[in-house]
Formats: structure tokens, sequence, C-alpha cells
């Protein structure tokens, strides 16, 4: 058997992949806060448990704010379900040899239509909901101590 | 222990009786034998009662001597038989190690040693003291615990392990310290007839792809040459762990009236006095110099390369917020300076620097010394400050010892410097300083408006259980002790990292499990020198060797435990939830064999069960501050505390 690691280091799975690959690019950089977000049919409770079971919370967080931090305002991907969508079935079009962290792929098998818009209807209940700086005394006593002289 | 001795009753009254006996005998009377048989029958209680019933019996038998008094007064052993061992070879071993300045010995205890264990508890006044018997729960705690001492000193304890089977246990510990560069000195104990299959002809042989070096004496003498060559060369940069295998029958060996042998020196070659002199000439010619400073050996070295860098008013780098023994790096000199990257003079000390950069030897004993092909060799890009160990062409490597090379360097500083350069340096010092200022406010502002995220959220945002610590321990004299990267290593944008021992960075070779260990080696370093560790300690990471929390409890050490409980081993959730989504047949079952659920693990209880105070689990952000308090003001008492909270993932 040919090894595996004698070849290039990622084996392309689908090769129609590029194509929607770059017309999500080219969502992704044209969305902007002045796009209305998609109407919302799924439902976040379920969505909730779905982020849960399939790991989401493992890179993004358990309300998307650490980790990976998911932009919801400026993001082509979270536009509306149908580009979410798409997003989620588009991902790992590589059989990476080396282990990686990044965003996988979810085929409509492994989460179906319906799921990912419970999913979505969830994300969507995400907000930024960091204090500003002035109200965090902590923070704001370590930019103090930063700017003290030296004293080791 | 000394027994009591307030009850004496019987012994007394016994004599009494021996006394009146005796005064019979000089009056040559009745036989005792018939007296004591009449008042046998009458079952006496006591002696006392027995020397009253025989009081007017006549005892025809020689008055007692001297010594068989003496015995009654308290003594009723038999005669003492002098002590097969008066002057046993490991109580010289101890005496070495006591010479060497080695503080502590871990260890799980082990037959193969049990000479040289006898002689750490019993030899030396006081006993157990210097080194001090510190009591291991599984030989792999033994060895992460030398680990963490010695970055934590810049010099070695002992880990001192059973044959074989200790040390099979102790492997992957060993195997990171030799990757981390950590002087640690192993000592193994070999007994070749008690049980065949803790004993093997080269036990050394287990670990010889990871230990520098390794010796297996067959003379006392030779046991005491040994040890101080392991010292030696575990300090000899490239440091790294060195092992004696000790011979019980060495341990046990009488040596009446042995000399060890004197220390010898321990030498380190740094720069040649002319190689010092273009330095020197370098650093004070230049309007811009630079020293980058990389990690070196000992905390010395770091207050060498402080007055070098203050002497020349060099800007500097520092790789502090990656492990220990770095340049401070909130010292006014830390930074990009005030004159801009265009530095005209670069001096890296085990860091690159294009003029001249110093960089000790790596371990390149390795190739002769990898019999079972770890192929150690092909991965030394892992050396001091990352430098790739064959330099690329064109750059001005020099292969020595950086901090070894720092006082002739200094020395040709002060020799040249004359009162005109030292009036730009004062200026030119000054304006890094403030631009220096500037330039971490700024850091570390864009770090604070960064690390709001999720502030507020339960599970716990990492980068809250770090801030909120950094106002209770500024003023306090702390070590960051574990791997903080699978916590978020926000020390390094939040913290001021000012001391050799503020962080001791990761495990060396990405092994979990050594967390826990080391923050107990870094806590016996703080115990004695005022301080305290903070242990951040990773969930997955503290399963493997829990046992190290007893040593901790047990040995009264000021460590700060605050657990980053994610429940789970969650790089490896990462890892496989990405592989379910490339194979596209199952993404919701990432979570098994990669999480610690059902049931969750209570750290608090585990903590409780070794003994240690604590509590937890913590989920709201709110309460951790007081629960802070409540562990600092716990080691500070010289006591350690664990304090387990649920964080985010990442
Ligand atoms: C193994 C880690 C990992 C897991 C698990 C994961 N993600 Fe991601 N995700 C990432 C990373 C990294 C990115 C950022 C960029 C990229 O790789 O495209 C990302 C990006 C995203 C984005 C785009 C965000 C933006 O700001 O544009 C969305 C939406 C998203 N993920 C949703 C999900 C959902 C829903 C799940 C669970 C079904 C999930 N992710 C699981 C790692 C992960
Ligand atoms: C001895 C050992 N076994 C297994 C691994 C593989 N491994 C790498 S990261 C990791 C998980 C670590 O879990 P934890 O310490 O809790 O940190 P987390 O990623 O959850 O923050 C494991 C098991 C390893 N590096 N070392
Ligand atoms: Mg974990």
């Amino acid at each position: 058997m040919k090894s595996i690691l004698s070849g290039p280091r990622a084996i392309p799975l689908a090769g129609a992949i590029p194509l929607a690959g770059a017309i999500l690019v080219g969502l992704a950089a044209t969305a902007g806060a002045q796009m209305p977000m998609g109407e919302i049919t799924g439902d976040a409770e379920t969505g909730k448990q779905l982020y849960y079971d399939h790991a989401c919370y493992g890179c993004h967080g358990y309300t998307g704010e650490t980790g990976h931090q998911m932009k919801l305002v400026g993001s082509g991907f979270l536009l509306n379900e149908q580009t979410f969508i798409i997003y989620l079935r588009l991902r790992a079009e590589q059989n990476p040899i080396l282990p990686s962290e990044t965003m996988p792929n979810y085929p409509e098998n492994a989460l179906s239509d319906n799921e990912a818009k419970d999913l979505y209807a969830y994300i969507r209940t995400f907000a930024d909901n960091a204090p500003p700086l002035e109200e965090i005394p902590t923070l704001n006593a370590i930019i103090e101590s930063a700017a003290e002289p030296y004293s080791p | 222990m000394t027994k009591s001795t307030d009850d004496h009753g019987p012994e007394s009254g016994r004599r009494d009786f021996l006394m009146s006996a005796a005064a019979g005998a000089a009056t040559g009377a009745a036989a005792l034998v018939g007296g004591a048989s009449a008042v046998g029958a009458q079952q006496p209680e006591t002696m006392a009662q027995v020397a009253e019933a025989a009081e007017p019996a006549v005892v025809d038998v020689p008055a007692p001597t001297e010594a068989q008094l003496a015995r009654e007064e308290g003594n009723v052993r038999p005669p003492a038989v002098t002590r097969g061992a008066m002057a046993p070879g490991s109580d010289l071993m101890v005496d070495v190690l006591r010479e060497l300045g080695i503080e502590y010995v871990a260890s799980n205890p082990g037959s193969s040693f049990e000479g040289l264990q006898e002689s750490i508890i019993n030899h030396g006044n006081p006993p157990n003291h210097m080194p001090e018997f510190i009591t291991a729960l599984h030989e792999m705690s033994a060895v992460d615990m030398a680990h963490g001492y010695a970055k934590a000193t810049g010099k070695p304890m002992v880990a001192l392990i059973h044959g074989v089977i200790g040390l099979t246990n102790a492997t992957m510990g060993i195997y990171q310290a030799y990757y981390d560069r950590a002087p640690v000195v192993l000592l193994v104990g070999r007994d070749n007839t008690f049980i065949q299959t803790h004993t093997a002809d080269d036990i050394a042989g287990l670990v010889r792809s990871f230990t520098k070096w390794d010796s297996h004496p067959t003379t006392l003498q030779g046991s005491f040459e040994a040890i101080h060559e392991a010292y030696n060369r575990a300090m000899t940069p490239p440091c790294a762990p060195t092992l004696v295998v000790l011979d019980t029958e060495l341990q046990k060996e009488e040596a009446p009236g042995m000399q060890i042998p004197p220390l010898p020196a321990l030498e380190v070659a740094g720069v040649g006095a002319e190689q010092a002199r273009e330095i020197a000439r370098g650093l004070l010619a230049a309007d811009n110099p630079r020293i980058n400073v990389g990690r070196l050996r000992t905390p010395e070295g770091v207050a060498r390369a402080v007055e070098l860098a203050e002497l020349v008013g060099a800007c500097t780098s520092s790789r502090a917020a990656n492990g220990p023994n770095s340049f401070p790096n909130r010292h006014p000199l830390c930074g990009p300076g005030a004159v801009g990257e265009e530095y005209d003079y670069v001096l890296g000390l085990e860091a690159p620097g294009e003029q001249t950069a110093l960089l000790g030897p790596h371990i390149r004993t390795v190739t002769d010394r990898d019999p079972t092909r770890i192929g150690l060799g092909g991965n030394r890009m892992m050396g001091r400050g990352f430098v790739p160990i064959t330099p690329p062409p064109g750059e001005n490597n020099v292969d020595v010892d950086a901090e070894a090379s720092l006082a002739a360097i200094i020395e040709e500083v002060r020799r040249t410097l004359t009162a005109g350069t030292s009036r730009e340096i004062e200026q030119r010092s000054a304006s890094h300083a403030e631009a220096n200022r500037a330039a971490t406010v700024a850091r570390v502002t864009a770090a604070a408006q960064a690390k709001r995220a999720g502030w507020n959220g339960s599970p716990i945002a990492t980068a809250r259980v770090y801030a909120e610590l950094w106002p209770l321990i500024e003023d306090e004299d702390w070590c960051l002790s574990s791997g903080s990267r699978f916590s978020g290593a926000h020390h390094a944008d939040l913290w001021a990292l000012d001391k050799p021992y503020s962080f001791l960075g990761s495990s060396g070779a990405g092994g979990i499990g050594y967390g826990l260990g080391a923050s107990v080696g870094a806590a016996l370093a703080a115990k004695e020198r005022g301080r305290f560790v903070i242990n951040i300690q990773n969930d997955g990471d503290i399963n493997y060797c829990p046992g190290a929390l007893w040593t901790a409890t047990h040995h009264r050490l000021p460590m700060l435990t605050i657990m980053h409980n994610n429940r789970a081993w969650h790089q490896e959730l990462m890892f496989v939830a990405y592989m379910t989504g490339v194979r596209g047949r199952g993404t919701d079952r990432g979570h098994i064999g990669t999480t610690l659920r059902d049931p969750y693990i209570s750290y608090a209880k585990m903590a409780e069960a070794y003994g240690m105070a604590s509590e937890g689990p913590i989920e709201d952000p709110a309460e951790l501050v007081a629960a802070y308090r409540r562990g600092i003001e716990t080691v500070k008492g010289g006591e350690p505390y664990l304090i387990d909270v649920i964080t985010q993932p990442r």
C-alpha cells in the first residue's frame, strides 16, 4: 500500500468545491453591517442542544464569544439560513494528514437542513455581551499597573 | 520518639526488691526460690507485690552487679548488640548530596534504595534535611517535581527511583526534562539479588535515549565521583537529566573512616577574551545597540544580562512569557526602544543576534545516546530560543554559553567605558525607558480590550481567570508554574513577568500530566524562598498523577491550584471534531473519548481526599476574586489550596 504520507499533504475529495468556495468568499466579503440578516425559521432551544452535541461550543465558546469568536454582524456566512448551510456543507474539502482545529465540515447526513436551521436560530441569539472597558475595574487596574515604574 | 518514663511504679518496686535481696544475701539466709514459689500461689499482680510478699525471705545468691542494677533502671531489653552498619556507604552518599547543596530528594519508596533512604531520613544533624525526603506517589511526579524545581531555581534536586519498574514509570518525566534542558539528577537503586524482575544489567539503558549521561559505579568511592559528575554534567550546558545507578551493596557497604572526595569545580566555558573585547566594543560604539535575550541557564545569568543592558543602555527583547530565566519584561529597557528598529549592533544571548549570537551548546550527544532510535536528533529546532541547531550561513553565531560569557563582557565594558559614553548612555536609557513604558501600556491596553470578550459569561472565560488574579498578586512574590497554552496564556499579555521564575514555561515535549508535578517542584523551591506558586491546572493534565496533590499537602507547600476545568481533553476534542467532519458520518460523537463527562469530576473533592483545602466548582465569574483571596491567604500561610473553576474550553 502506498503511504499516504508520501503523497501530497492533503487529498482533495470533491472537485466542485472551489467554485462554491469562491461564491462563499465573495459573500463573506460583500456582506456588511448594512445588509439585513435573513429570516429565522428554526428553534433556538433545539439549536442550543445541537450546538453542544456537534461540538460547536468547543471552538466557538458556549456563547460564541470565546475561542474562535463568531462575528454575527458582518459575516456573510451568517447572513441567512442558506449561506449558513452552504458554509457548513462545504468546509472540509481536504483530507488532512495533520490534525486540525479549524472549522469542520457538517454534511447533511450528519446534520440535517432542519437541524442547521435550529442551529442558526440559536447562533442568532448570540450577542456581544462584553462590558465596555471603563466598566471593568480589574482590566483598568491591569492597565494602570503597566504604567507604574518598574519595581521587580 | 522518646518513650515515656513516667510510668515506672513496677520497675521501682522491682529495684527495691533487688536491693533488699542484696541485703538478704549479705546475711546469708534461705533460698529466694522457696519464697517466690510461696507467693506464686497468691497470683501477685505486680512486681511490687512480689517484692512485698518476699520481704522477709532470705536469699542465697550473689549481690547484683552495677550493670544489672542499671539495666533494671529502665532498659529491660537484652544487652545491646553492636549494629551491623556503623558507617554505611549511603551515609556518605548523603554527605555528597549535602555538599552539593541538594535540598530535596523526591521519591516513591523502593527496596533497591532502602539503604540510601534510611541514610537520608536518619543521617546528619538535623536528619532528613539537606536533602529532605519528599514523598512522591508516582515516579513521574518525582521527576516532574525535579523538573519544575530546576526551572524555578536553575539547579538540580534529586529524583530517587526504584530499579526498572520505578524507572519505567518515570520515563515521560525524564523525556520532557531532557527536551526542556532541565538539570535533574536521577539516582536509581539496583538490587541484583532480591527481586529478579526489578533488576537489569543495564538499567540506565531504558532511558539512555533521553538522558545526557549515566554511570553504574562498582565501588563506593566510584559512586561519590559519579554523583559529582552527574551533578556537574546536568548543570553544564546543554543542561539535561543525568543518571547514576546505585547498587544496594554499595549503599550498605561498611565504610568506616572513608572520606568523600572534594567537589570538582563546575566550569562552563564562555567567550574568550578577544571575543569579549569585540562584543564590548560593538555595544559601546553603537548608537542604538540591542540585546536579544532568550532563555539563560540560571537566575544569576538574568542578573548579569540586566547589568550589561543597563551598562550599555541597550534595549532588549525577552522570552519571559515563554519560560524561565529571560529578561524581565517590564524592565525599562525591555521593548522596541526610542530610536526605532534600526539597531546598529545586536547581541543575542541564547537568541539570534545580527552581529553576535551567543548560543550555548545544544544536545549534541544525542545521536550516540539514542539506542532506541527515538530520533531526537531530528528535532533539535526545539533548542534554546528556538534557533535552529545549524545556524544559517552568514550569521555570526558563537557556540558558547551566553551566561558564562557575561562576566567577561561586562568587565570589558566597564574597563573601556568613558565618562562621555556614560552620559550618552544615560540619556539614551532614559528615552528608551519612556518609549518602552508607552509601548507596554499600549500593548496591555489593546490586550485588555480583547480580553473583555465573554467577561461575564459562564462557564468562565479563561482570560478572566488570569485577569482577576493580577491585582491580588502584583505586590506578592509568586511563580506561575504550569504550562499555560491551553488556558490561554493570558499572563503573557496582562502580567508583568519580572522575575527569572515568573513563568516556568511548558512541559518540554508536550506530554500531558506534567503540570501538577512540576508545580509541586516549583512550590518546593518557593517554600524556602518566601514565595508562592500559582498553578493554573488543566483538568486532563491533573488526572495522570493526581497523587502529587497529597505531596503538596503532606509537605505543606505554598501552591495555589486554579483549575482550568473545561471537562475535556479539549485539544483532542477539537481534533476529533474536525476529523468527524472530514469523514462526514456523524459529527455528534466527537465527545467520545475526548471529554470528562458522565460523571463530571469534582476537583474540590479530589483535593479534599488528599487532605488539601479546596472550594468550587465555581461557575459564576463574580465569585472568583473572593475565592482567590481565600486561596492566596492560605498559601501565604504555608498550605496548598485548590479552586475548581468551570471554564470555557479555550
Ligand atoms: C474544531 C473547531 C471548530 C468546530 C468544532 C466548529 N468550528 Fe466553526 N469555525 C472554526 C474556525 C477556526 C473558524 C474560523 C475560520 C475558518 O476556519 O473558516 C470557524 C468559523 C465558523 C463560522 C464563520 C464565522 C464568521 O465569523 O464568519 C461559523 C458560522 C461557524 N464556524 C459555525 C460553527 C458551527 C455552527 C459549528 C458546529 C456545528 C462549528 N462552527 C464548529 C472552528 C470550529
Ligand atoms: C501523555 C500524553 N498523552 C496524550 C497526549 C495527547 N494530548 C494532547 S493535548 C491533550 C488534552 C489535554 O487536556 P487538558 O490538559 O485538560 O487541556 P485542554 O486541552 O482540555 O485545555 C491530550 C490528551 C499528550 N500530549 N500527552
Ligand atoms: Mg481540559
